[in-house]
């Protein structure tokens, strides 16, 4: 018996089962499109292996093995399925991509490489990581699931927009850029073949408007048809009848048809809309998400932080050395809440962190505390040998993290603007970020140098003199 | 800057009470001084008037730099005086 406590064709071999085509039969009250013509080889389950445009073949267990495949890993498509029926890995030409279910969301993966992924978003939305996190975008979706507008995450602008017919088929597609997100329609998205999307249980042909293998538990007049009111139900599962237009309010279906408007299997969790927020920690030192990230309405929202992404090359390694965590490789990362980790040392521009089902976007994420930054300060004979004699800066002193090396004494006094003879040594160390405090008149000195002042008594280095 | 104790040594510590110099002074250091911190014409309306040293702070060189509480602006330790 399946979910919906229906019998499955191997409880009671009286059920149906070695359907041999007919046309008829086939396409009666299957979708919206038919193609009446097209030619349809099925075997004795009943799983579509031709259809005029590809070729299908189906595993022991009635699931889509490859298309067009003659030698898995060499051509064609093939597919991997786990013990949930859902697709874990795939190999097209001999190219393999995997497919991880994370807390997040689904995300595929090229080796150690994600190559893009969908995670749950406010407003029932689905942002969409691209190309190794080189693009955001963000899914606008209908009350069906169906992305009808793609979006940049930052500097949002529209990248595309499509319409679907009634069963799946995308039309009046407009794509502004390349590389935009894929369709996907009642939050499914399609992993084996374009125009067909998955669910863990059928395969969806839109362009045909039915599913490529007949309703797992033989239930229905037309095994094959998708749900008759397909404006209003979803079927994340693939185990909807034709006939099923209650919404199992009756629960004569049990849970199988949806109403529309959620995400779908991957994604359909959480989806309490919680407002996009940015978080307003410009200019504050962020060395563990646990202790210092608040809203930008001063609310404690550690508790809720259960994923994070963002950066890029350097930074993404960054952010792989660095935090503690990391369930995933390369850029992407998946924690649970409550997990602590120390963000990198690296400066990414941009952190784009999940919070509760949210996607926020923290502009100041580093671990700053801890990171040395290279200083300078300069002065002249007797300063230095002030210094000199225990070798600490005072307090509110004045440094500038411009590299002061090439210079002249002179270029220096009139870099800093002092009097001359004030640049005629230098000391050059490190320090950490923490120790550097904005410089009271601002962080640029009338002059254009980069300035702060140290917050500590602070060690120097050797005083130089410059030439 | 240093005016009895060198570079690096502040004349007045935190929490000690000084004068701002006259407006004459300060006139006068706004017009010639043209190095780093400049003063600001603002803060002339200042002049004469006593406050409490919010923080000394040390530029390039040794400069002494001080903010002082209630008052705007940083102040340059030739453009102070103590109060006894």
């Amino acid at each position: 018996m399946d979910r919906c406590q229906r019998r499955l064709a191997d409880d009671d071999p009286n059920l149906f089962d070695g359907h041999i085509e007919d046309k008829f039969w086939l396409f009666r009250n299957s979708g919206a499109k038919r193609e009446p013509h097209q030619e349809q080889v099925t075997t004795l389950s009943g799983n579509v292996t031709w259809d005029s445009i590809h070729t299908y073949a189906w595993n022991s267990y009635n699931k889509l093995g490859s298309v067009d495949s003659t030698a898995c890993a060499t051509n064609g498509e093939c597919v991997t399925y786990d013990a949930f029926g859902r697709i874990v890995e795939t190999s097209y030409n001999g190219a393999y991509t995997e497919s991880w279910y994370t807390q997040s969301g689904k995300v595929y993966m090229h080796g150690s490489t994600p190559d893009h992924a969908y995670w749950q978003s406010p407003g029932n939305g689905t942002a969409q990581i691209n190309q190794n996190a080189v693009t955001f975008y963000y899914t606008h979706k209908d009350w069906l699931g169906n992305a009808r507008i793609n979006s940049v995450i930052v500097n949002p602008y529209v990248v595309s927009d499509q319409a679907y017919a009634p069963y799946g088929e995308v039309y009046n597609k407009v794509i502004a850029n390349i590389g935009v997100p894929a369709q996907m329609f009642t939050g499914l998205t399609q992993d084996i073949l374009g125009g067909v999307f998955d669910t863990p249980n059928r395969e969806l042909n839109a362009s045909q408007g039915r599913w490529l293998s007949p309703d797992p538990a033989h239930s229905g007049w037309n095994q094959y048809a998708y749900a008759t009111n397909p404006l209003s139900l979803v079927d994340p599962l693939g185990l909807c009848d034709e006939t099923d237009d209650s919404d199992c309010g009756d629960n004569s279906h049990g849970a199988c048809c949806d109403s529309g408007g959620g995400d779908g299997p991957v994604y359909a969790s959480n989806t309490n809309g919680d407002p996009l927020f940015t978080f307003t920690t410009s200019g504050q030192v962020l060395n563990n998400l646990n202790g210092n990230i608040f809203d930008s309405s001063g609310n404690y929202i550690d508790q809720q932080i259960y994923g994070i992404w963002g950066g890029s090359g350097a930074q993404a390694l960054g952010m792989a050395a660095d935090l503690s965590t990391p369930t995933m490789t390369a850029l992407s990362y998946v924690f649970l809440a409550e997990t602590s980790f120390i963000l990198p040392t690296l400066a990414p521009a941009t952190v784009e962190l999940g919070v509760g089902t949210t996607i926020a976007e923290a502009t100041s994420s580093t671990d700053a505390a801890a990171e040395l930054m290279t200083v300078t300060h300069a002065t002249d004979v007797n300063g230095a040998a002030a210094i000199g004699d225990n070798g600490f800066l005072h307090p509110n002193s004045f440094v500038t993290t411009d590299n002061l090396s090439g210079m002249s004494q002179n270029q220096i006094e009139n870099f800093l603007e002092i009097d001359p003879g004030r640049g005629a040594y230098t000391t050059t160390f490190q320090t950490p970020a923490s120790n550097l405090g904005p410089a009271v008149n601002g962080p640029l000195t009338s002059g254009g140098a980069t300035q702060f002042q140290v917050i500590n008594s602070t060690q120097v280095g050797t005083f130089v003199p410059t030439p | 800057m240093g005016k009895t104790k060198g570079p690096y040594n502040e004349e007045f510590l935190r929490g000690s009470k000084v004068r701002i110099a006259n407006r004459a002074f300060l006139e006068k250091f706004l017009n010639t001084w043209k190095l780093h911190n400049k003063l600001q014409p603002y803060q002339l309306e200042y002049a004469g008037q006593t406050a409490e040293v919010e923080s000394v702070a040390f530029y390039h060189g040794g400069y002494e730099l001080y903010t002082l509480k209630g008052i705007k602006g940083i102040w340059h330790e030739q453009c102070l005086e103590g109060i006894a």
